[in-house]
């Protein structure tokens, strides 16, 4: 194989897993806050009923 | 001050940086008298092994902090690094070998002490994170963590050094007289490390930012379970 071959592969692997890496915590991030946001409006509609509920 | 008020400029700081490191890997740094253009792999390469070897020893005072305060933002931190230390260990250790095949012929010498002891480190890292995903109880998980990142540190200089005492095939980088670098080729590899480094502390805050919303929807999920 040419030895310029090598370097191209490389810099593939390099930038290939970085990208991979920064995309993986950032899809994590945006599920995360759909998760909590979800939990929250839960919560906030549990203690929305059980206040209708007393009154 | 909100440190993730910082994560915006840090993330432009590494961009242009690492277009800079790009530029100058590929035109400012002239090609190795007898490795030629091959050697170009050789600033990320070390980059990478640089910043491994940082997220690592991150780990190790993050984990030391927590072990003394329980204070599990210093777990979170040691936690974060600890898995971008395996991500650049990872690329080190891949890259490394793509130049050994165009420089000495074969992907990898097993004899090579600097690189045994490289292999080592990312094997041990990834048992430590293999470790927080087995482990359940979170107090557990910090505990033992903290103690086999702090462990695991300590094969840091051994491969750091291996090349400088046992005088084996792989460069070192940083010699005092003979094998020393080009001045544009130093530089070079100066602004590919600190490029890095920027792009190492991004990705930090982001992972601890992403645990401490794990952290809170556990919070919550808990108290909607009691």
């Amino acid at each position: 194989m040419d030895n310029l071959m090598y370097l191209y592969i490389a810099y593939t692997i390099i930038w290939a897993a970085l990208f991979i890496y920064i995309l993986k915590l950032h899809v994590d991030q945006k599920n995360l806050k759909k998760d909590l946001e979800l939990l929250v409006e839960v919560v906030d509609g549990g203690r929305k009923k059980e206040k209708e509920e007393t009154l | 001050m909100n440190i993730n008020k910082l994560k915006l400029p840090i993330l432009l700081i590494a961009i242009v940086l690492t277009l800079v490191a790009i530029y100058m890997a590929f035109v400012y740094a002239p090609p190795h008298e007898t490795m030629g253009d091959v050697q170009r792999i050789f600033y990320f390469h070390v980059a990478s092994a640089w910043i491994s070897y940082l997220a690592f020893a991150v780990t190790f005072v993050a984990g030391l902090i927590y072990l003394k305060t329980k204070d599990m933002k210093w777990d979170k931190y040691a936690f974060g690094s600890a898995e971008l230390g395996v991500v650049f260990c990872t690329i080190a250790i891949t890259t490394g070998p793509l130049w050994g095949k165009a420089v000495w012929g074969v992907y990898w010498r097993w004899e090579d002490i600097k690189l045994f002891m490289t292999l080592v480190l990312w094997l041990i890292f990834i048992a430590y994170l293999a470790l927080r995903a087995n482990v359940h109880s979170r107090t557990q998980k910090a505990n033992l963590s903290a103690v086999f990142g702090i462990i695991g540190f300590l094969s840091i200089p051994m491969s750091f050094a291996a090349n400088r005492i046992w005088k084996q095939s792989h460069p070192t980088v940083i010699a005092s007289s003979e094998g020393s670098l080009r001045a544009s080729m130093g530089i070079s590899l100066a602004v590919a490390t600190v490029a890095f480094t920027f792009l190492y502390i991004y990705l930090l805050l982001t992972k601890v930012e992403n645990e401490n919303l794990r952290e809170s929807i556990e919070f919550i999920k808990q108290k909607i379970g009691d």
